[in-house]
Protein backbone atom coordinates (compact mmCIF):
# COMPACT_ATOMS: atom_id res chain seq x y z
CA UNK A 1 0.00 0.00 0.00
CA UNK A 2 1.46 3.44 -0.99
CA UNK A 3 1.76 6.66 1.58
CA UNK A 4 -0.74 7.71 0.06
CA UNK A 5 -3.43 5.40 0.81
CA UNK A 6 -2.10 4.38 3.89
CA UNK A 7 -2.30 8.26 4.89
CA UNK A 8 -6.27 8.10 3.86
CA UNK A 9 -7.25 4.77 6.12
CA UNK A 10 -4.30 5.21 8.88
CA UNK A 11 -3.72 8.52 9.30
CA UNK A 12 -1.96 8.86 12.31
CA UNK A 13 0.35 6.50 12.37
CA UNK A 14 1.15 6.93 8.97
CA UNK A 15 1.29 10.66 9.28
CA UNK A 16 3.96 9.58 12.64
CA UNK A 17 5.95 7.63 10.53
CA UNK A 18 6.63 9.55 7.22
CA UNK A 19 7.17 12.39 9.74
CA UNK A 20 10.24 10.49 11.60
CA UNK A 21 11.18 9.41 8.02
CA UNK A 22 12.07 12.95 7.05
CA UNK A 23 11.92 15.70 8.46
CA UNK A 24 13.57 18.25 5.47
CA UNK A 25 11.29 19.00 2.64
CA UNK A 26 11.89 18.90 -0.98
CA UNK A 27 10.64 21.65 -3.22
CA UNK A 28 10.48 19.42 -6.06
CA UNK A 29 8.64 16.80 -4.63
CA UNK A 30 5.79 19.68 -2.82
CA UNK A 31 5.60 21.12 -6.41
CA UNK A 32 5.01 17.93 -7.95
CA UNK A 33 1.93 17.25 -5.24
CA UNK A 34 0.61 20.54 -6.15
CA UNK A 35 0.77 19.70 -10.15
CA UNK A 36 -1.28 15.98 -9.08
CA UNK A 37 -3.90 18.37 -7.79
CA UNK A 38 -4.12 20.38 -10.52
CA UNK A 39 -3.99 17.34 -12.93
CA UNK A 40 -6.94 15.86 -10.98
CA UNK A 41 -9.01 18.90 -10.88
CA UNK A 42 -8.23 19.40 -14.86
CA UNK A 43 -9.06 16.04 -15.56
CA UNK A 44 -12.20 15.84 -13.29
CA UNK A 45 -13.62 18.79 -14.15
CA UNK A 46 -13.00 18.62 -18.06
CA UNK A 47 -14.73 15.21 -18.08
CA UNK A 48 -17.30 16.84 -15.81
CA UNK A 49 -17.89 19.97 -18.37
CA UNK A 50 -17.47 18.40 -22.05
CA UNK A 51 -17.24 14.40 -21.74
CA UNK A 52 -13.57 14.48 -23.09
CA UNK A 53 -10.24 15.07 -21.72
CA UNK A 54 -7.41 16.83 -24.31
CA UNK A 55 -4.65 18.80 -23.50
CA UNK A 56 -5.84 22.47 -23.80
CA UNK A 57 -8.99 20.92 -21.80
CA UNK A 58 -7.02 19.55 -18.94
CA UNK A 59 -4.17 22.16 -19.15
CA UNK A 60 -7.02 24.85 -19.20
CA UNK A 61 -9.31 23.91 -16.98
CA UNK A 62 -6.85 23.06 -14.54
CA UNK A 63 -5.33 26.41 -14.76
CA UNK A 64 -8.37 27.91 -14.35
CA UNK A 65 -9.51 25.93 -11.47
CA UNK A 66 -5.95 26.28 -10.00
CA UNK A 67 -7.42 29.25 -7.78
CA UNK A 68 -8.93 25.21 -5.68
CA UNK A 69 -5.46 23.91 -4.73
CA UNK A 70 -4.32 27.97 -4.14
CA UNK A 71 -6.99 28.18 -1.43
CA UNK A 72 -6.04 24.67 -0.20
CA UNK A 73 -2.12 26.26 0.28
CA UNK A 74 -3.49 29.48 1.98
CA UNK A 75 -5.62 27.55 4.93
CA UNK A 76 -2.90 24.86 4.73
CA UNK A 77 0.16 27.79 5.86
CA UNK A 78 -3.01 29.59 8.11
CA UNK A 79 -2.19 26.21 10.30
CA UNK A 80 1.38 25.00 9.74
CA UNK A 81 2.95 28.29 9.85
CA UNK A 82 2.24 29.20 12.93
CA UNK A 83 2.53 25.95 14.72
CA UNK A 84 6.09 25.89 16.80
CA UNK A 85 6.02 22.58 17.85
CA UNK A 86 6.15 21.04 14.61
CA UNK A 87 9.12 18.60 14.22
CA UNK A 88 9.52 18.70 10.33
CA UNK A 89 10.26 22.09 8.09
CA UNK A 90 7.54 23.81 6.47
CA UNK A 91 8.17 22.64 3.02
CA UNK A 92 7.78 19.01 4.66
CA UNK A 93 4.75 20.26 6.29
CA UNK A 94 3.60 20.74 2.98
CA UNK A 95 4.61 17.97 1.66
CA UNK A 96 2.75 15.68 3.67
CA UNK A 97 -0.83 17.67 4.15
CA UNK A 98 -0.68 17.33 0.29
CA UNK A 99 0.01 13.94 0.59
CA UNK A 100 -3.17 13.55 2.15
CA UNK A 101 -5.72 14.29 -0.83
CA UNK A 102 -6.87 10.86 -1.55
CA UNK A 103 -10.93 11.26 -0.54
CA UNK A 104 -11.21 14.72 -2.70
CA UNK A 105 -9.30 13.22 -5.84
CA UNK A 106 -11.43 9.89 -5.41
CA UNK A 107 -14.11 12.78 -5.50
CA UNK A 108 -13.08 13.94 -8.58
CA UNK A 109 -12.32 10.77 -10.31
CA UNK A 110 -14.65 8.44 -9.68
CA UNK A 111 -17.38 10.16 -11.41
CA UNK A 112 -15.33 10.35 -15.07
CA UNK A 113 -14.65 6.87 -14.09
CA UNK A 114 -18.06 6.27 -14.45
CA UNK A 115 -18.50 8.33 -17.51
CA UNK A 116 -15.56 6.21 -19.49
CA UNK A 117 -17.28 3.27 -18.15
CA UNK A 118 -21.06 4.03 -18.81
CA UNK A 119 -20.90 6.36 -21.15
CA UNK A 120 -23.65 8.30 -18.90
CA UNK A 121 -22.62 11.04 -16.19
CA UNK A 122 -23.63 10.66 -12.93
CA UNK A 123 -26.57 13.52 -12.06
CA UNK A 124 -24.98 16.91 -10.51
CA UNK A 125 -27.03 16.59 -7.00
CA UNK A 126 -25.59 12.90 -6.53
CA UNK A 127 -21.90 13.97 -7.14
CA UNK A 128 -22.80 17.24 -4.86
CA UNK A 129 -24.03 14.76 -2.43
CA UNK A 130 -21.19 12.96 -2.59
CA UNK A 131 -19.39 15.49 -1.54
CA UNK A 132 -19.99 14.84 2.26
CA UNK A 133 -17.49 12.11 2.42
CA UNK A 134 -14.56 14.03 1.26
CA UNK A 135 -15.36 16.63 4.03
CA UNK A 136 -15.77 14.20 6.61
CA UNK A 137 -12.97 12.61 5.63
CA UNK A 138 -10.52 15.66 5.61
CA UNK A 139 -11.39 16.39 9.15
CA UNK A 140 -10.38 13.01 10.37
CA UNK A 141 -7.21 13.38 8.32
CA UNK A 142 -6.91 17.54 9.65
CA UNK A 143 -6.69 16.05 12.98
CA UNK A 144 -4.47 13.13 12.78
CA UNK A 145 -1.55 16.02 10.88
CA UNK A 146 -2.25 18.67 13.88
CA UNK A 147 -1.37 15.80 16.37
CA UNK A 148 1.62 14.24 14.32
CA UNK A 149 3.12 16.21 11.95
CA UNK A 150 2.36 20.04 13.41
CA UNK A 151 2.51 18.33 17.51
CA UNK A 152 -0.22 20.83 18.53
CA UNK A 153 -2.04 19.71 21.99
CA UNK A 154 -5.15 22.60 20.37
CA UNK A 155 -6.44 20.05 17.45
CA UNK A 156 -9.53 21.47 17.64
CA UNK A 157 -8.46 24.95 17.06
CA UNK A 158 -6.29 23.94 13.84
CA UNK A 159 -8.89 22.05 12.69
CA UNK A 160 -11.47 24.97 12.83
CA UNK A 161 -8.70 27.50 11.73
CA UNK A 162 -8.29 25.35 8.69
CA UNK A 163 -11.72 24.30 7.54
CA UNK A 164 -12.43 28.48 8.18
CA UNK A 165 -10.06 29.47 5.85
CA UNK A 166 -10.78 26.61 3.40
CA UNK A 167 -15.12 27.70 3.57
CA UNK A 168 -14.86 31.31 4.00
CA UNK A 169 -12.58 31.63 0.87
CA UNK A 170 -14.91 28.89 -0.83
CA UNK A 171 -18.05 30.65 0.29
CA UNK A 172 -16.50 34.02 -1.17
CA UNK A 173 -15.78 32.24 -4.38
CA UNK A 174 -19.64 31.54 -4.91
CA UNK A 175 -20.79 34.07 -3.51
CA UNK A 176 -18.70 35.77 -6.57
CA UNK A 177 -19.94 33.57 -8.89
CA UNK A 178 -23.85 33.69 -8.34
CA UNK A 179 -24.02 36.93 -9.27
CA UNK A 180 -22.35 38.57 -5.75
CA UNK A 181 -22.61 39.22 -2.27
CA UNK A 182 -25.64 41.62 -3.22
CA UNK A 183 -27.57 38.78 -4.60
CA UNK A 184 -27.11 36.36 -1.72
CA UNK A 185 -28.67 39.11 0.49
CA UNK A 186 -31.79 39.74 -2.19
CA UNK A 187 -32.20 35.74 -2.30
CA UNK A 188 -32.48 35.76 1.88
CA UNK A 189 -34.73 38.97 1.71
CA UNK A 190 -32.51 41.43 3.41
CA UNK B 1 7.70 1.13 -7.24
CA UNK B 2 9.17 4.05 -9.49
CA UNK B 3 8.89 2.53 -12.60
CA UNK B 4 4.75 2.43 -11.87
CA UNK B 5 4.42 5.71 -11.14
CA UNK B 6 6.23 6.59 -14.18
CA UNK B 7 3.99 3.71 -15.67
CA UNK B 8 1.23 5.75 -14.35
CA UNK B 9 2.12 9.19 -15.72
CA UNK B 10 2.66 7.48 -18.77
CA UNK B 11 -1.37 6.47 -19.03
CA UNK B 12 -2.48 9.71 -18.04
CA UNK B 13 -0.78 11.26 -20.68
CA UNK B 14 -1.61 8.89 -23.22
CA UNK B 15 -5.26 9.64 -22.52
CA UNK B 16 -5.06 13.23 -22.59
CA UNK B 17 -2.83 13.52 -25.79
CA UNK B 18 -5.11 10.44 -27.05
CA UNK B 19 -8.00 12.88 -26.60
CA UNK B 20 -6.15 15.58 -28.32
CA UNK B 21 -6.29 13.24 -31.44
CA UNK B 22 -9.86 12.91 -31.36
CA UNK B 23 -11.55 14.42 -34.77
CA UNK B 24 -12.34 17.72 -34.36
CA UNK B 25 -15.23 19.39 -35.58
CA UNK B 26 -15.57 21.68 -38.79
CA UNK B 27 -16.58 25.27 -37.86
CA UNK B 28 -20.08 25.54 -38.91
CA UNK B 29 -20.88 27.46 -41.92
CA UNK B 30 -24.52 29.09 -41.28
CA UNK B 31 -27.29 28.31 -44.11
CA UNK B 32 -28.60 31.50 -46.00
CA UNK B 33 -32.56 31.59 -46.84
CA UNK B 34 -34.77 34.54 -47.06
CA UNK B 35 -31.85 36.92 -47.92
CA UNK B 36 -31.12 36.12 -44.28
CA UNK B 37 -28.08 34.42 -42.68
CA UNK B 38 -29.94 31.44 -40.81
CA UNK B 39 -27.17 32.04 -37.16
CA UNK B 40 -27.33 29.06 -34.24
CA UNK B 41 -26.81 31.07 -31.61
CA UNK B 42 -27.15 30.32 -27.36
CA UNK B 43 -28.32 33.31 -25.63
CA UNK B 44 -27.15 32.10 -22.63
CA UNK B 45 -24.07 30.77 -21.38
CA UNK B 46 -22.12 30.80 -18.05
CA UNK B 47 -18.09 30.84 -17.93
CA UNK B 48 -15.59 30.94 -15.40
CA UNK B 49 -14.49 32.94 -13.49
CA UNK B 50 -18.39 32.49 -12.26
CA UNK B 51 -20.65 29.80 -12.14
CA UNK B 52 -19.26 27.96 -15.54
CA UNK B 53 -16.96 25.57 -15.64
CA UNK B 54 -15.27 26.39 -18.41
CA UNK B 55 -12.82 29.31 -19.52
CA UNK B 56 -13.93 31.67 -21.84
CA UNK B 57 -11.22 29.92 -25.04
CA UNK B 58 -12.41 26.73 -23.79
CA UNK B 59 -16.40 27.76 -23.98
CA UNK B 60 -15.66 29.12 -27.47
CA UNK B 61 -14.13 25.72 -28.77
CA UNK B 62 -17.14 23.85 -27.11
CA UNK B 63 -19.45 26.24 -28.90
CA UNK B 64 -18.28 25.26 -31.97
CA UNK B 65 -18.17 21.71 -31.68
CA UNK B 66 -21.68 22.66 -30.73
CA UNK B 67 -22.45 23.65 -34.14
CA UNK B 68 -22.75 27.24 -32.57
CA UNK B 69 -22.49 30.77 -34.88
CA UNK B 70 -22.93 32.82 -31.62
CA UNK B 71 -23.28 32.45 -28.07
CA UNK B 72 -24.25 35.13 -25.45
CA UNK B 73 -21.69 34.72 -22.17
CA UNK B 74 -24.36 35.58 -19.60
CA UNK B 75 -22.68 35.50 -16.12
CA UNK B 76 -24.96 36.32 -13.29
CA UNK B 77 -24.47 40.38 -12.49
CA UNK B 78 -21.26 40.92 -14.16
CA UNK B 79 -19.64 40.71 -17.72
CA UNK B 80 -16.02 41.10 -16.82
CA UNK B 81 -15.57 37.51 -18.05
CA UNK B 82 -17.79 37.76 -21.23
CA UNK B 83 -15.73 40.81 -22.22
CA UNK B 84 -12.59 39.14 -21.57
CA UNK B 85 -14.01 36.38 -24.29
CA UNK B 86 -14.75 38.51 -26.83
CA UNK B 87 -11.42 40.18 -26.53
CA UNK B 88 -9.99 36.38 -26.92
CA UNK B 89 -12.27 36.09 -29.90
CA UNK B 90 -10.96 38.75 -31.70
CA UNK B 91 -9.42 37.58 -35.19
CA UNK B 92 -9.79 34.26 -34.33
CA UNK B 93 -11.91 32.10 -36.50
CA UNK B 94 -15.29 30.56 -34.17
CA UNK B 95 -18.67 31.59 -32.96
CA UNK B 96 -19.34 35.30 -32.27
CA UNK B 97 -18.85 36.19 -28.61
CA UNK B 98 -21.58 38.57 -27.48
CA UNK B 99 -21.30 39.85 -24.41
CA UNK B 100 -23.91 39.55 -21.81
CA UNK B 101 -24.94 39.62 -18.20
CA UNK B 102 -27.91 37.08 -16.34
CA UNK B 103 -29.36 39.74 -14.39
CA UNK B 104 -30.16 37.72 -11.15
CA UNK B 105 -32.74 38.94 -8.84
CA UNK B 106 -35.21 36.51 -6.76
CA UNK B 107 -38.10 37.47 -8.46
CA UNK B 108 -37.05 37.52 -11.85
CA UNK B 109 -33.84 36.37 -14.51
CA UNK B 110 -32.98 38.37 -17.60
CA UNK B 111 -30.45 37.34 -19.84
CA UNK B 112 -29.38 40.48 -21.52
CA UNK B 113 -27.09 40.59 -24.88
CA UNK B 114 -25.50 43.09 -26.21
CA UNK B 115 -23.84 44.73 -23.32
CA UNK B 116 -20.66 47.03 -22.66
CA UNK B 117 -21.18 47.73 -18.72
CA UNK B 118 -23.12 45.89 -15.93
CA UNK B 119 -26.10 46.39 -15.23
CA UNK B 120 -28.05 47.11 -11.83
CA UNK B 121 -30.23 44.52 -11.36
CA UNK B 122 -31.54 46.27 -7.75
CA UNK B 123 -34.15 48.06 -8.64
CA UNK B 124 -36.63 45.73 -10.44
CA UNK B 125 -37.57 43.97 -14.19
CA UNK B 126 -38.92 47.45 -15.67
CA UNK B 127 -35.56 49.53 -14.52
CA UNK B 128 -33.12 46.49 -15.62
CA UNK B 129 -34.79 46.38 -18.91
CA UNK B 130 -34.54 49.88 -19.70
CA UNK B 131 -30.53 50.09 -18.27
CA UNK B 132 -30.60 46.91 -21.05
CA UNK B 133 -32.02 49.16 -23.91
CA UNK B 134 -30.08 52.00 -23.23
CA UNK B 135 -26.93 50.29 -23.54
CA UNK B 136 -28.18 49.19 -27.10
CA UNK B 137 -28.75 45.68 -25.99
CA UNK B 138 -31.80 42.87 -25.77
CA UNK B 139 -33.22 41.45 -22.37
CA UNK B 140 -34.61 38.14 -22.66
CA UNK B 141 -36.36 36.80 -19.89
CA UNK B 142 -34.47 33.83 -18.41
CA UNK B 143 -36.59 30.41 -17.56
CA UNK B 144 -40.18 32.22 -17.59
CA UNK B 145 -41.64 29.41 -14.62
CA UNK B 146 -43.40 29.97 -12.02
CA UNK B 147 -40.19 30.04 -9.86
CA UNK B 148 -39.85 33.71 -11.63
CA UNK B 149 -43.44 35.04 -12.27
CA UNK B 150 -43.42 37.12 -9.12
CA UNK B 151 -40.88 39.70 -10.94
CA UNK B 152 -42.60 39.76 -14.09
CA UNK B 153 -45.96 42.60 -13.99
CA UNK B 154 -47.49 42.97 -17.36
CA UNK B 155 -45.38 46.36 -17.84
CA UNK B 156 -41.81 44.67 -17.63
CA UNK B 157 -43.21 41.67 -20.06
CA UNK B 158 -44.35 44.47 -22.25
CA UNK B 159 -40.49 45.91 -22.28
CA UNK B 160 -39.13 42.45 -23.14
CA UNK B 161 -37.16 41.94 -26.29
CA UNK B 162 -37.10 37.74 -25.96
CA UNK B 163 -38.07 35.35 -23.88
CA UNK B 164 -36.99 31.23 -23.33
CA UNK B 165 -39.27 29.46 -24.80
CA UNK B 166 -36.93 26.44 -24.66
CA UNK B 167 -34.51 25.82 -22.00
CA UNK B 168 -33.29 22.15 -20.40
CA UNK B 169 -35.71 22.41 -17.95
CA UNK B 170 -38.70 22.45 -20.14
CA UNK B 171 -37.54 18.12 -19.77
CA UNK B 172 -39.76 18.71 -16.62
CA UNK B 173 -43.28 19.16 -17.79
CA UNK B 174 -44.29 21.52 -15.66
CA UNK B 175 -41.75 24.07 -16.66
CA UNK B 176 -43.09 22.91 -20.70
CA UNK B 177 -46.37 24.05 -19.04
CA UNK B 178 -45.26 27.09 -16.91
CA UNK B 179 -43.16 27.97 -20.23
CA UNK B 180 -46.58 27.94 -22.79
CA UNK B 181 -48.33 29.96 -20.11
CA UNK B 182 -45.72 33.03 -20.15
CA UNK B 183 -45.31 32.76 -24.26
CA UNK B 184 -48.62 33.21 -24.40
CA UNK B 185 -48.95 36.19 -21.98
CA UNK B 186 -45.98 37.76 -23.57
CA UNK B 187 -47.29 37.19 -27.08
CA UNK B 188 -50.55 39.20 -26.02
CA UNK B 189 -48.42 42.22 -24.29
CA UNK B 190 -45.43 42.13 -26.72
CA UNK B 191 -46.90 40.94 -30.16
CA UNK B 192 -43.15 40.53 -31.80
CA UNK B 193 -41.47 39.28 -28.78
CA UNK B 194 -38.99 36.81 -30.15
CA UNK B 195 -39.01 33.06 -29.02
CA UNK B 196 -35.24 32.16 -27.66
CA UNK B 197 -33.71 28.81 -27.23
CA UNK B 198 -31.14 28.57 -24.79
CA UNK B 199 -29.08 25.98 -22.85
CA UNK B 200 -28.12 27.67 -19.56
CA UNK B 201 -25.27 26.10 -19.77
CA UNK B 202 -22.59 25.64 -16.45
CA UNK B 203 -21.21 21.91 -17.03
CA UNK B 204 -22.45 18.84 -18.63
CA UNK B 205 -25.18 19.31 -21.09
CA UNK B 206 -23.57 21.34 -23.74
CA UNK B 207 -23.61 24.93 -25.30
CA UNK B 208 -26.70 24.94 -27.90
CA UNK B 209 -28.68 21.99 -26.15
CA UNK B 210 -31.26 24.50 -27.22
CA UNK B 211 -30.91 26.94 -29.33
CA UNK B 212 -31.95 30.01 -31.24
CA UNK B 213 -32.36 30.47 -35.00
CA UNK B 214 -31.52 34.25 -36.10
CA UNK B 215 -32.80 35.70 -39.09
CA UNK B 216 -29.92 37.79 -38.90
CA UNK B 217 -29.39 40.36 -41.81
CA UNK B 218 -25.24 40.44 -40.94
CA UNK B 219 -22.91 37.47 -39.70
CA UNK B 220 -21.69 40.16 -36.19
CA UNK B 221 -23.06 40.78 -32.88
CA UNK B 222 -24.92 43.90 -34.34
CA UNK B 223 -26.70 41.59 -36.86
CA UNK B 224 -27.70 39.36 -34.01
CA UNK B 225 -29.04 41.55 -31.39
CA UNK B 226 -30.91 43.48 -34.25
CA UNK B 227 -32.72 40.37 -35.16
CA UNK B 228 -33.74 39.74 -31.54
CA UNK B 229 -34.85 43.39 -31.07
CA UNK B 230 -37.27 42.61 -34.73
CA UNK B 231 -38.38 39.39 -33.42
CA UNK B 232 -36.51 37.09 -36.24
CA UNK B 233 -36.06 34.13 -33.91
CA UNK B 234 -37.12 30.62 -33.79
CA UNK B 235 -36.43 29.07 -31.06
CA UNK B 236 -35.76 24.92 -31.01
CA UNK B 237 -35.62 22.53 -27.98
CA UNK B 238 -33.79 19.80 -27.48
CA UNK B 239 -36.17 17.40 -29.01
CA UNK B 240 -35.79 19.80 -32.53
CA UNK B 241 -39.42 21.36 -31.82
CA UNK B 242 -39.79 25.10 -33.51
CA UNK B 243 -41.42 27.70 -31.44
CA UNK B 244 -41.91 31.44 -32.75
CA UNK B 245 -43.58 33.39 -35.13
CA UNK B 246 -44.87 31.11 -38.27
CA UNK B 247 -43.39 33.64 -41.02
CA UNK B 248 -39.50 33.07 -39.13
CA UNK B 249 -40.43 29.31 -38.90
CA UNK B 250 -41.02 29.09 -42.69
CA UNK B 251 -38.09 30.60 -43.31
CA UNK B 252 -35.62 28.11 -40.86
CA UNK B 253 -37.89 25.61 -42.02
CA UNK B 254 -36.78 26.71 -45.94
CA UNK B 255 -32.81 26.80 -44.54
CA UNK B 256 -33.67 23.02 -43.63
CA UNK B 257 -31.88 23.52 -40.35
CA UNK B 258 -31.84 20.43 -37.81
CA UNK B 259 -30.50 19.96 -34.41
CA UNK B 260 -27.23 18.62 -34.89
CA UNK B 261 -27.17 14.85 -34.07
CA UNK B 262 -26.40 13.94 -30.31
CA UNK B 263 -22.42 13.99 -29.76
CA UNK B 264 -22.74 10.70 -27.70
CA UNK B 265 -19.53 9.49 -26.45
CA UNK B 266 -17.34 8.04 -28.74
CA UNK B 267 -15.25 4.76 -27.95
CA UNK B 268 -12.72 6.61 -28.43
CA UNK B 269 -12.93 9.68 -25.94
CA UNK B 270 -14.01 7.72 -23.57
CA UNK B 271 -11.10 5.49 -24.04
CA UNK B 272 -9.23 8.68 -23.49
CA UNK B 273 -11.07 9.27 -20.42
CA UNK B 274 -10.76 6.03 -19.00
CA UNK B 275 -6.89 6.14 -19.53
CA UNK B 276 -6.29 9.72 -18.25
CA UNK B 277 -8.53 8.58 -15.15
CA UNK B 278 -6.64 5.38 -14.48
CA UNK B 279 -3.68 6.61 -14.91
CA UNK B 280 -3.83 9.39 -12.27
CA UNK B 281 -5.85 7.10 -9.89
CA UNK B 282 -2.56 4.45 -10.29
CA UNK B 283 -0.40 7.73 -9.57
CA UNK B 284 -1.95 7.74 -6.36
CA UNK B 285 -1.90 3.27 -5.64
CA UNK B 286 1.85 2.48 -6.53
Amino acid sequence: MTADVALAFSPAATFERLARARARGRVTALAARLLLAVAVIGTGVAVAATGRVSVELVAGVGLSWSFAVAVQVVAAAAVILPARARTVTVVRAFELWFQAHLPWSLWFLLPPLYFAVSGERLHDSVVALAAIVPMLWTVVLLRAFARRVLRSPRIGTIVTAHQLVVWGLTLCYVAYAIGGWDRVLDEVGL
Amino acid sequence: MRLGRWAAAALFATGVVGGSLAPRVPIHEPARAGGYWILAADFHVHGFPGDGALAPWLLRDEAARAGLDAFVLTNHNRVSTARAARRLAEGAPGPIVIVGQEMTARGFHVAAAGLEEPVDWTRGAVAAIRAVHAQGGVAIAAHPGRDYWQGWDDASVALLDGYERAHPSMRAAINATDFGAFAARAARLRPAIAAIGSSDFHSGLAPGFCRTWVLARERSAAGVIEAVRDGRTVAMDMDGRFYGNAEAMRVVQEAGVAMPAAQRPTAWTRGAVAAAVLGLLLLMLL
